[in-house]
C-alpha cells in the first residue's frame, strides 16, 4: 500500500469547546493508481488528517506509513514522496515560479542533472510558461493554483495529496484540476483527495471515506456505498450515514 | 554531510533572495546609507560652500609688518593659505581699488586703495613685526580661533616655515645645500612632534574614542533597525502569505530551515550594517575634508567623471593621499587584537539581534502585530550598549554577562581579566544556541498543534 493510516487520532483545544478530538481513530489505505477521497463537512477532520499524512502535525496516537516510511521515524522521507497541495500550501510571493519549482527539486533531491528538464516538463505540462519567470504576487488566482500543483508534482512523488484542490476555483480551472488528477491516476500514483464537493468525488473517487467529527463511518466504492445505503445518490448515501451516526448538524 | 551541507545552502540562498526582493530590507539596508548620507555630504558641502562665502566677507585680517625678505615670505605663506587677509608693507597704494575687490580676496595681489589699507590694518586680529636687522619677530594678536587652532598657533607655524625657507635659501646661495638637508628634515619632524604630544592632539584622541563609542551605537541601532523588518519577512510573512505550511512540507530537517532563517538575518543584519558603516565612513571623509577646507565643487566632480582622464585621477589620487597624510596624525588606527574583537563584536552581536528578532517574529502572526512585537527588544536592545558609555564602568564578573555590553566594556581595558573576557565572548554564542532552540519550539509547536496540558487530553468533549 502506498498509504496506510492506522489507528489515528488527534486532539485539539479550544477555549470554547475545550479540548475535543478532531481525528477520532481513523484508518484507511490507499494504493497506487487509486484516487481515495475524503468526503465530509467542514470541521470534520478531513484538513488536519491530511496535514498529519503531510508531517504538518504530529498526530497523538495511531500509526501513518507513506511508501513504507513511518511519518514519525522518517518524515523527511515521507515528505520526499509526498506532493501536497491545499488552501494553506500558499507560494513564496517574491521567488518565480520557476525559482520555486527548481529549489522544491533539488530539495527533494531529484537527480541534479534532470531538473531542469523537468521543470521545463512541469511549466509546459500546466501551462505556465507565460508566466514562468514572473514573481509569483503579480499572479492571479488561477495561475498560483496552476504553480501550487506544478510545486507538488515537481519532484515526481509516488503519492499526491489534496485538500480540497478547487475551492475558491472558476469552472475552467476546476476542470483543469480535475483532468490533473486524473492524468495522476493514469501514471500510476496514489492520489489521496478530500472535498466536501459531492459531485467532485462522485466524478473522481475511485473509493469514497465518509468522515463527519473526526471519525470515518463509511469507506467503500460508490456501488458498495449504494449497496449499504440504499441510496443512489452520493448525497443521498453520505446524508444517510451522518443520519445513521445520529449527527446533530442535520 | 555534503549534500546536508548542499540543503542547508539551498534554504539560506532562498531565504536571501526572498529578503533581498523585500523592499522593506533593501531600503533599510541599502537604499537609505546610499541615499541618505550622500544627500546629507552634499547638503553639508553646500552649506559650507555657502559657510565660505559669508566668512569671505568677514575674513580676519593679519598685518605683518616690515620689508625685509623674511617679513615678505611670512605674508606670501599666510596668503597662500587663504585663511587671512593678509596686508604688508609692500602693499601698494592703489586709488582705484574699490571696496567690492577687498571681499572677494583680490588683496594678493597687493595693491589697494589708502582708506582701505588704513581701514584693513584697523581691523587685523594679528600684527607681526619683523625686526629686518634682526629678524626677529613679535606677535600681537588677539586669540580669536580659526579652525586650524588659534590665530598666534598659525601664525607661528607660518614663521617657522618660513624661516627654514630663508635658511634654505641662504644656504643654497652659499652652495652647501645639499649636505644641510637632512638637518631640516629633522627639524621638520621636530615640528610634527612637538604637534602630535600637543595638548590639543590628545583631545583630538579623546573626541576619536568618543566617535568609535558613537560608531558602535549607530551600527547596533542601524542592525536593530534592519534585523527587524529581516525577521519579519523570514518569520511572520510565512504565516501571512500562508507559505508557513509550504516550508514544513520542505523535504529537510526543521532545525536546518530555521538555522537557515537565522543566518540569513545574521548576513543581512551584519552585512546592512557594515554597508551603512562604509557609508557613513564615507560621509565622514567627506565632512572632514569640507572641514579642513577641502570644499568640492559637485559639478566639476561630475564633470571630471564624466570625462576621466590621466590629469583629472591623478589629481583625485593626490588630493587622496594628502588628505590621509593630514588626518594621520589625528586618528588612532585599530590593532589587530582591536580589529579581531571588532569583528568578534559585530558579528556576535549581529548573531544575538538576529536570533532575539527571529524569535519574536515567530510568534507573531501578522507583520502589523510583528512590528509592534519586534519593536519592543528593539528599544532593549538599543538601550543595552548605552551601558557601557556609564562613566567608570568596570569589567568584571557582574558586567561580563550584560550582554552587546560586555565586549564593548572589555574593549576599555587594555589587559581585561581572563575569565570575565571568556564570559563576553562566549555568552552571546551560548545565548544565540538557547533562543534558537526556542524558535525550533515555535515552529513545533505549529506541527503538534493547540493542545492543553491535563488530564482531560485525549478525551472528547
Amino acid at each position: 500500500m502506498s498509504i496506510e493510516v492506522s489507528h489515528l487520532t488527534k486532539h485539539f483545544y479550544d477555549p470554547k469547546r475545550g479540548d475535543f478530538a478532531a481525528v477520532d481513530d481513523v484508518s484507511f489505505s490507499c494504493k497506487h493508481g487509486e484516487i481515495l477521497g475524503l468526503l465530509g463537512p467542514n470541521g470534520a477532520g478531513k484538513t488536519t488528517t491530511l496535514r498529519m499524512i503531510g508531517t504538518i502535525l504530529t498526530p497523538d496516537s495511531g500509526k501513518i506509513s507513506v511508501e513504507g516510511f513511518d511519518s514519525q521515524l522518517a518524515p523527511e522521507d515521507v515528505r520526499k514522496s509526498l506532493g501536497f497541495l491545499s488552501a494553506d500550501t500558499g507560494l513564496y510571493e517574491r521567488l518565480t515560479p520557476r525559482e520555486i519549482l527548481v529549489y522544491f527539486a533539488q530539495l527533494s533531491k531529484y537527480p541534479q542533472a534532470q531538473i531542469s528538464t523537468r521543470v521545463d516538463q512541469v511549466i509546459k505540462m500546466l501551462t505556465i510558461d507565460s508566466f514562468a519567470d514572473t514573481r509569483c504576487e503579480k499572479l492571479s488566482t488561477g495561475m498560483k493554483q496552476k504553480v501550487s500543483i506544478a510545486r507538488a508534482v515537481v519532484h515526481d512523488p509516488p503519492v499526491i495529496v489534496l485538500d480540497e484542490p478547487t475551492s475558491g476555483l472558476d469552472v475552467l480551472a476546476i476542470q483543469s484540476m480535475h483532468q490533473f488528477i486524473q492524468s495522476c491516476k493514469i501514471s500510476g500514483k496514489c492520489v489521496l483527495l478530500s472535498t466536501h464537493i459531492m459531485s467532485e468525488a462522485e466524478k473522481l473517487c475511485d473509493r469514497i471515506a465518509i468522515v463527519y467529527k473526526g471519525k470515518i463511518f463509511a469507506l467503500g466504492t460508490l456501488e458498495e456505498l449504494r449497496e449499504k445505503t440504499g441510496k443512489h445518490y452520493l448525497e443521498d448515501i453520505f446524508l444517510a450515514i451522518v443520519q445513521e451516526a445520529g449527527s446533530e448538524f442535520l | 554531510m555534503r549534500s546536508d551541507m548542499r540543503t542547508f545552502w539551498l534554504v539560506l540562498r532562498k531565504e536571501l533572495t526572498c529578503c533581498w526582493r523585500d523592499p522593506d530590507v533593501l531600503i533599510y539596508a541599502f537604499l537609505f546609507p546610499l541615499l541618505l548620507y550622500p544627500l546629507m555630504a552634499v547638503f553639508v558641502n553646500e552649506a559650507s560652500i555657502w559657510y565660505s562665502s559669508m566668512q569671505e566677507k568677514n575674513r580676519e585680517v593679519v598685518y605683518v609688518s616690515g620689508k625685509s625678505p623674511l617679513a615678505l615670505a611670512i605674508a606670501s605663506g599666510l596668503r597662500r593659505k587663504n585663511h587671512f587677509i593678509v596686508i604688508d608693507d609692500a602693499t601698494e597704494v592703489s586709488p582705484s581699488k574699490s571696496k567690492s575687490d577687498e571681499s572677494h580676496n583680490q588683496i594678493h595681489t597687493s595693491s589697494v586703495d589708502q582708506a582701505n589699507l588704513s581701514s584693513l590694518k584697523g581691523r587685523a586680529v594679528a600684527v607681526l613685526n619683523v625686526d629686518p636687522i634682526t629678524s626677529q619677530i613679535s606677535i600681537v594678536a588677539h586669540e580669536a580661533s580659526s579652525y586650524l587652532g588659534t590665530v598666534a598657533e598659525e601664525l607661528e607655524k607660518e614663521i617657522r616655515e618660513a624661516r627654514l625657507k630663508a635658511l634654505t635659501k641662504e644656504l643654497k646661495a652659499k652652495g652647501i645645500s645639499a649636505d644641510i638637508l637632512s638637518v631640516f628634515d629633522v627639524q621638520k619632524e621636530g615640528l610634527k612632534k612637538l604637534r602630535s604630544s600637543g595638548t590639543t592632539d590628545s583631545h583630538l584622541k579623546q573626541m576619536f574614542d568618543k566617535m568609535i563609542a558613537l560608531l558602535v551605537l549607530f551600527t547596533i541601532l542601524m542592525m536593530t533597525i534592519i534585523g527587524g523588518p529581516a525577521s519579519v519577512c523570514m518569520m511572520t510573512e510565512e504565516h501571512e502569505k500562508k507559505t508557513f505550511h509550504t516550508t514544513l512540507l520542505l523535504p529537510i530537517n526543521r532545525m536546518k530551515i530555521v538555522i537557515a532563517k537565522f543566518m540569513a538575518v545574521t548576513i543581512i543584519c551584519v552585512g546592512g550594517a557594515a554597508f551603512n558603516l562604509l557609508c557613513l565612513a564615507m560621509f565622514a571623509v567627506a565632512i572632514t575634508s569640507i572641514s579642513l577646507g577641502h570644499v568640492v565643487n559637485i559639478t566639476k566632480v561630475l564633470d571630471d567623471l564624466q570625462h576621466l582622464s590621466i590629469n583629472s585621477a591623478s589629481y583625485y589620487v593626490g588630493s587622496g593621499i594628502i588628505f590621509v597624510q593630514r588626518i594621520k596624525p589625528y586618528v588612532q588606527l585599530p590593532t589587530l587584537p582591536e580589529l579581531i574583537l571588532i569583528a568578534v563584536f559585530f558579528c556576535s552581536t549581529g548573531a544575538l539581534l538576529s536570533a532575539v528578532y527571529l524569535c519574536v517574529a515567530g510568534c507573531a502572526k501578522t507583520v502589523k502585530s510583528a512590528q509592534t512585537l519586534v519593536s519592543l527588544p528593539m528599544l532593549l536592545l538599543m538601550a543595552l550598549p548605552a551601558i557601557a558609555l556609564i562613566p567608570g564602568i568596570q569589567f568584571n564578573l557582574q558586567t561580563s554577562f550584560i550582554p552587546i555590553a560586555n565586549l564593548l566594556i572589555m574593549r576599555k581595558f587594555e589587559n581585561p581579566p581572563l575569565l570575565p573576557s571568556l564570559i563576553a565572548i562566549v555568552e552571546p554564542l551560548v545565548l544565540v544556541v538557547l533562543i534558537l532552540n526556542l524558535v525550533r519550539l515555535i515552529f513545533e509547536s505549529e506541527v503538534r498543534g493547540k493542545r492543553r496540558k491535563g488530564p482531560s487530553v485525549g478525551r472528547p468533549i
